[in-house]
């Protein structure tokens, strides 16, 4: 037994010298995330959070519309299937300078649920500016906005509702984000829909999991722009939504946290559907937006911490910060770097070996996510079954991760030099370029030889 | 072999002019630092790795002799720590001269376009001495452990404490470097997206 034990501890302090930096900086911390979150599903059954109302006050959900027309019925469609009275929903959509048939919609939708309230307004061309007209334009006791190109959950403007009234020092919520699982088994084609569950997946567990854990400690970074509920009070209190930046959900929840000294949380009950991803070029650009809005934000708020050499002690915005863009650079470096050690001599099996371990404990991590949002899908019977039946994805995750790694990593890159002939191009479109470059300069060197070859045969 | 690396490199010069014609940023960042960096550890990692790994030994071994904890043989690359019980011998190889760590910093540093030429040159050379310190740092802490709490402590003090001291100031120094600079001079407005094919 003894013999059994060393030899088990010299094995496993040989493996550390690789694994230790992973280890300590995201298993271990995905370790804790996992035990915070246990401890607030127990503490949500405890204080009964979904308990009943006796009164539903009025509600006004603001729906930005631009160029909506083939999903803003759905999106209609969705509210009124909502379980809320809906004679307390007062619906405000804003064109925000529509070309489509976004307007015959709405008139179509007006006749056919006749029972909604629902308003139309004309905005100047841009999300934030209709989102900021519609807020001095609603008189609900809470403000709910949702985009116009998805659907909400029948449950879900109850349980918002529900956790504002149950806790009046929560003055901001965002809702849970999931791609819809009908449209990913409606999608055909094998790779796209492989794709789409991957994101399914990821979604389920960067909302149940890694932002429920920053809900549950106060650090929430962003409200998601597709579904965030304010009090009417709170936002009013704001500067709006900002219209400088490609994150204006990410500003405006800095906002509410930093002017305000307010709390952000989850309802991590109320759940909105996305359209899931229509290819791997939407993935590309979708995730160089995400990572410069995220810069963005950190220029306009973080500024005076990022300045102050220690300043990312002081704020959990500068950590996040840190993990998504700073650690970025060398695990890039190093990811190559490993592949020229195997010609430095270094031995193959080590390497490869040590690959499978982070692997695994990445992996481990999907799982521990994986077992959390199984709890909080507890609710919602057909999309825990979806999710479950996904299972395999707890594997997987770890390359689908390291692809939208490299898509940030391109956002990080392309936002430094930017000016106003500048755009983010798709991976098809880099590659065409390439392509067509390479060739007009290979057919350049041909023109130039035979030019040559012309004067010497003249000659 | 030296006919291939030389092919290898225009090819490599060649990409990093069509991705900067089409204003490919990232892609011209990735091919670029990761292109350098290779090329460095070819050419440049065995005439440097000597020096560098003298140049630790020598650092570290004045610090040694100042503390008294240990002694250093920087012409060999080699500290004796005499500990209470015990007397250990380190080697200082190329792992432990941050040579790599170095060239990889320098490979980004050179293609990261937040900065001008002139800001580059100051920041690779503050850059270095940072790394160089860093890996100074972490053998005398290393030494210490051990001149401390004896010969058992080595494997913890090399593998663990050692490494992350390293990496906490690299990460550090990558946050000045990367983070810190493109926040602060990050631009906003005037973007926008091309529609996919």
């Amino acid at each position: 037994m003894k013999r059994i034990i060393k030899y088990l501890g010299s094995t496993i302090a040989f493996w550390m010298v690789w694994i230790v930096i992973p280890l300590v900086v995201e298993i271990i911390p995905a370790f804790c995330n996992f035990c915070v979150l246990c401890k607030k599903k127990i503490k949500l059954k405890i204080t009964k959070a979904n308990r009943e109302l006796e009164f539903y006050p009025e509600i006004t959900l603001v729906l930005p519309v631009y160029n909506t027309g083939d999903t803003l019925k759905e999106c209609i469609e969705s509210i009124a299937r909502s379980d809320y009275p809906h004679e307390a929903i007062h619906i405000i959509l804003v064109n925000n300078k529509s070309t489509d048939n976004s307007f015959e919609v709405f008139q179509e939708c007006q006749r056919e649920h006749p029972d909604l309230i629902m308003n139309w307004m004309d905005s100047e061309q841009g999300k934030s500016k209709a989102l900021n007209l519609a807020l001095f334009n609603s008189h609900g006791k809470y403000i709910i906005h949702i985009d116009s190109d998805g659907e909400l959950h029948p449950k879900a403007l109850k349980n918002v509702v529900k956790r504002f009234e149950h806790d009046p020092k929560t003055h901001c919520l965002t809702g849970v984000i999931l791609t819809n699982p009908r449209m990913i088994n409606e999608t055909k084609n094998f790779w796209l829909r492989l794709l789409q569950k991957a994101e399914y997946f990821e979604y389920c567990q960067a909302f149940l999991a890694g932002r429920n854990y920053q809900s549950e400690v106060d650090k929430i970074f962003t409200m998601s722009g597709a579904f965030s509920a304010f009090r009417k009070s709170a936002i009013l209190q704001t500067q709006m939504y900002n219209t400088d930046t490609v994150g204006e959900d990410t500003h405006v929840t800095f906002q509410v946290r930093e002017k305000l000294n307010l709390k952000v949380k989850l309802c991590e009950n109320a759940i909105y559907y996305v359209d899931p991803i229509e290819s791997f070029n939407k993935l590309y650009t979708q995730r160089q937006r995400w990572q410069r809005g995220e810069i963005e934000v950190a220029h306009i708020f973080l500024k005076k911490d990022v300045k102050a050499v220690f300043g990312f002690a002081s704020n959990f915005a500068v950590r996040l910060l840190i993990s998504d863009h700073t650690f970025t650079f060398p695990r890039m470096i190093w990811f190559f770097a490993l592949i020229c050690l195997i010609f430095m001599n270094y031995p193959l099996k080590l390497i490869i070996v040590s690959t499978v371990l982070i692997y695994a404990l990445y992996t481990f991590s999907s799982f521990l996510f994986f077992l959390n949002v199984l709890s909080f899908l507890g609710e919602f019977k057909e999309e825990r079954k979806f999710y479950m039946k996904k299972w395999y994805f707890i594997l997987l995750m770890p390359i689908y991760n390291f692809i939208t790694f490299w898509f940030r990593f391109a956002g990080i890159i392309n936002s430094i030099k930017e000016d106003r002939s500048w755009k983010t191009r798709t991976l098809t479109q880099e590659r065409m370029l390439v392509k067509e470059t390479v060739k007009n300069d290979f057919q350049t060197v041909i023109g130039k030889i035979n030019k040559i070859k012309r004067k010497i045969s003249a000659e | 072999m030296k006919f291939f690396l030389i092919i290898c490199v225009v090819i490599w010069l060649y990409l990093l002019s069509v991705f900067r014609r089409n204003k490919m940023n990232f892609w011209y960042f990735i091919f670029g630092s990761v292109g350098f960096f290779v090329f460095m550890l070819i050419w440049l990692e065995p005439v440097l790795v000597g020096p560098l790994t003298k140049g630790v030994a020598v650092i570290a071994g004045f610090l040694g002799r100042v503390t008294g904890i240990f002694q250093s043989y920087f012409q060999y690359g080699i500290l004796i720590v005499n500990s209470k019980d015990y007397s250990i011998s380190l080697l200082i190889d190329y792992e432990c001269s941050g040579i790599i760590e170095i060239m990889a910093f320098t490979a980004m540093l050179w293609f990261y376009s937040v900065y001008n030429f002139y800001e580059k040159i100051i920041i690779n050379v503050f850059g270095f001495m940072w790394i160089f310190m860093s890996n100074v740092l972490r053998i005398f802490v290393i030494c210490l452990l051990i001149y401390y709490f004896g010969n058992n402590i080595f494997y913890f003090a090399h593998t663990i404490f050692g490494r992350l001291i390293f990496y906490v100031l690299s990460i550090f120094l990558y946050y000045q470097v990367f983070t810190r600079a493109q926040v602060l001079r990050q631009k906003i407005g005037s973007f926008r997206y091309e529609e996919d094919n």
